[in-house]
């Protein structure tokens, strides 16, 4: 133990003086215009066409699409200053004139076309923009896609459509891609962090701030380091760490009503036990989810009975509700043929005890989780708390009853995503295996409405559908918290979607 | 140096400590046995109208985030923390105490071998072996025991091996071998008996030592599924907590504490009982 410290306090010296000997003057000028963030998850790799890579790649400013959302969730010109829609399958955008890549290329039209072509093919999303052709007319790039999808539009908000400069080797765009945004990658660490700097070429004005520090910190600790001075903003500190901040004038803590969901998915593959809806609403029924969202969120979480928070604002009125109840639980625990016939607290089926298992991450939080086994124990079901190294696997095997889940409702200021990816036939997030002839209608119908009022009963048929049949337990909406170092940095828009973050805005505040 | 068997105010003041030091050690083992006895609260039971509650009459140490009492939550955390390091201790020892002096007695190529093993073993740094072997095998109280073995029994293998070439050329040994003693009776009646009451300082100490990998295991997320209650896992998670509900922190960390210096302090007062210089007579 005694040698163990020994060596730590001489690493420690060894990195002080390797910190010394950096020059003053570089050291001066860092202060200066620099600042140290953490995003909302730290994620590897800043390709927008693998997989979630290019959430990170927007959360740091690096890259930008043909349009966005923005602060009021309202989709806006960017890349693309405007669009119009031909007809069902056609759209036509035109293209900013004078923006340049990071690089100094020229945006061209078609270098939008080959880089949402490039996405489309290699991201595992990349079907649900479900294009048919892009040509280039002029300045303008022409969409069609192969049926009538109104979430078009929306889709190309979504980070994967980051436009990124097709000339040039594209082999390392996970560590340094060539984009439009206002910062550029100049040093990816993995694990570790995303050096930015401010890109000379931005089109929307030079970001006053110079460089930013991306740290890869864990939510449990973002409060702190915000304390200690180690990181000027941050996003997703853990709500149950914020108390340390209060009565802390320098620290402001700016809460959106998040558009993130918290849930329980159940496995409904034939021979699982949860395959049975009976068995799935009574787990349901048996779930107080007040005191869940007083657990998880201490505070700054609501409770969430259907899929889409309130604060979407999708008319979810209409929407009964997964409520508290212990009567119906039993009620439909009976109906699914358990009952606790040897009285050990447990209920069996054919003489045999139902054991039902959460998987867990050995590095996440289980309180959530040992609360609602305590909860299920209350009606005879017995669950057990599984720890593992990594749930990834099971759960793409299929071989889980629960897996513990989290998403960002509105992807793309539009719900159809979320929707379409974890419950429809074939959606890449469907990880429980749930089929329903009812949504798989509501999802053709949307597909189909293209004005706003008919997404929305759409959007809400889908919650009932959703309900009726409980795939899931949707449990809390968690507030999005920013915490902003007032004597540090200005400027900072706070978005209700967590992959908007660095913005062009910010400046040191002298 | 006295040549009668008198007790000297050394001997006696360590005798003093010994038997303060294994009263304390009782006492904390009593009540991990009796936790369902003393504990007032079944350790899994939510209150969720009492979460995070600091500590007062009802709860003497508080409540967690589920509301569940801290106090009983300790009790029964040490039951499962008490018999990990003594199973793990005594699995070690035991081992390591056989194979030392096996390797020692024999010598040869079978104590090289042997040696070898354990060497290959002792490369590793130990707590960061154990934590890639848990794992490995994935995690659970019999694993934690394995992996946690697997690693100890080195440490009694090497030292018992020294202690055993040091007896084993002693002329009381050549002369049980010329009274035509057998290997195993040379081995049970006059070589083990050498060896243990060297090693019972190091068995007492390491159970110290365990208690402490235990609960650095369980704060990784490495010991039992929840929602069984261990101090590690404890301190993991109240670490959250740290500024609105410090007891969920302070009380797991304490008792840790106290427990490892307990036996520690026990080891180091048998160490005394068995000073040589004080010792001989």
């Amino acid at each position: 133990m005694k040698k163990a410290m020994k060596t730590c306090v001489a690493a420690a010296s060894a990195l002080m003086l390797a910190l010394g000997c950096t020059s003053p003057a570089m050291a001066e000028e860092a202060s200066d215009s620099h600042l140290n963030v953490a995003l909302y998850l730290w994620m590897e790799g800043l390709d927008p066409a693998e997989g979630w890579n290019g959430w990170t790649t927007m959360r740091c400013g690096i890259g930008e699409t043909l349009l966005t959302a923005d602060e009021n969730m309202d989709v806006v010109p960017c890349l693309a200053d405007s669009w119009e829609q031909i007809d069902e399958l056609t759209y036509s955008f035109h293209i900013r004139q004078g923006v340049k890549f990071s690089n100094g290329n020229d945006l061209t039209p078609e270098t939008v076309k080959e880089s949402i072509e490039r996405t489309a093919a290699q991201n595992s999303r990349g079907g649900n923009l479900k294009l048919d052709s892009i040509e280039v007319d002029g300045e303008n790039v022409i969409f069609k896609t192969t049926e009538p999808y109104s979430a078009f539009v929306y889709y190309l908000t979504e980070p994967m459509c980051i436009i990124v400069d097709t000339t040039v080797d594209m082999t390392d765009y996970n560590s340094s891609p060539v984009c439009t945004g206002p910062y550029v990658c100049e040093e990816y660490v993995t694990e570790q962090k995303y050096e930015l700097v401010a890109n000379e070429y931005y089109w929307d004005g030079a970001p006053s701030v110079k460089s930013i520090t991306v740290q890869n910190i864990a939510g449990d600790t973002k409060a702190s380091a915000m304390l200690s001075g180690d990181l000027d903003v941050a996003v997703g500190a853990s709500a149950t760490t914020l108390a340390q901040l209060e009565g802390n004038d320098q620290i402001e803590m700016v809460s959106v009503t998040g558009t993130r969901e918290s849930d329980l998915e159940m496995n409904c593959r034939e021979g699982r036990p949860t395959a049975d809806v009976n068995l799935r609403k009574a787990l349901s029924y048996a779930i107080d989810r007040n005191v869940i969202a007083q657990i998880s969120g201490n505070g700054y979480a609501t409770a969430l009975g259907k899929a889409f928070p309130d604060s979407v604002g999708y008319g979810s009125d209409g929407v009964e509700e997964q409520t508290y109840d212990l009567e119906k639980a039993a009620e439909y625990l009976a109906a699914a043929g358990y009952e606790d016939a040897d009285g050990n607290g447990y209920v069996e089926k054919d003489g045999e005890e139902l054991v039902l298992t959460i998987a867990l991450r050995s590095n996440a939080s289980t309180a959530v989780y040992q609360a609602m086994q305590d909860m299920w124990k209350e009606i005879g079901v017995h669950v057990e708390i599984e720890l593992m190294e990594n749930t990834s696997e099971i759960r793409d095997s299929g071989e889980f009853d629960f897996i513990a889940a989290g998403w960002q409702t509105v992807n793309n200021a539009d719900g159809q995503s979320y929707l379409k990816n974890r419950w429809s036939d074939g959606g890449p997030d469907n990880y429980s295996g749930f089929h329903s002839d009812a949504f798989q209608e509501v999802m053709e119908r949307l597909d189909a409405a293209f004005e706003l009022e008919d997404r929305i009963d759409c959007f809400v048929e889908a919650q009932k559908v959703l309900n009726e049949e409980c795939p899931t337990i949707f449990l809390c909406a968690d507030d999005n918290i920013t915490l902003v170092n007032t004597s540090r940095v200005d400027n900072v828009t706070v978005f209700p979607i967590d992959y908007y973050m660095i913005t062009n805005d910010w400046t040191i505040v002298e | 140096m006295k040549r009668k068997r008198k007790m000297t105010p050394a001997m006696k003041k360590a005798w003093i400590k010994f038997w303060v030091m294994m009263a304390l050690a009782l006492v904390f083992v009593s009540f991990a046995l009796f936790a369902g006895v003393i504990a007032p609260y079944d350790p899994l039971e939510c209150h969720y109208t009492d979460m995070l509650k600091a500590p007062c009459r009802e709860y003497i140490f508080g409540t967690d985030q589920l509301g569940r009492d801290i106090f009983s939550r300790i009790l029964h955390g040490g039951k499962s923390s008490l018999l990990i390091a003594f199973a793990v201790t005594g699995i070690v020892s035991a081992v390591g105490i056989l194979v030392g002096t096996a390797a020692g007695f024999s010598g040869g190529i079978f104590d090289s071998i042997l040696m070898r093993i354990s060497d290959m073993l002792m490369a590793f740094p130990g707590s960061i072996f154990t934590i890639a072997l848990v794992s490995f095998i994935g995690v659970g109280l019999p694993n934690l025991i394995l992996a946690m073995s697997l690693t100890g029994w080195t440490f009694y293998a090497r030292i018992s091996r020294s202690l055993v070439l040091s007896v084993k050329n002693n002329v009381y040994i050549e002369q049980a071998r010329l009274g035509g003693a057998s290997n195993g009776r040379i081995l049970l009646h006059y070589i083990i008996p050498n060896v243990i009451p060297s090693l019972l300082v190091n068995i007492f100490q390491d159970i110290g030592g365990k208690l402490l990998t235990i609960a650095g295991l369980s704060l990784l997320g490495l010991g039992s599924p929840p929602p069984t209650p261990e101090w590690g896992f404890m301190l993991s998670e109240g670490k959250n907590y740290m500024y609105g509900a410090p007891w969920m922190l302070i009380f797991p960390g304490l008792v840790i504490l106290i427990s490892v210096v307990i036996f520690n302090l026990l080891g180091d007062s048998i160490q005394d009982l068995m000073n040589p210089k004080e010792n001989v007579w």
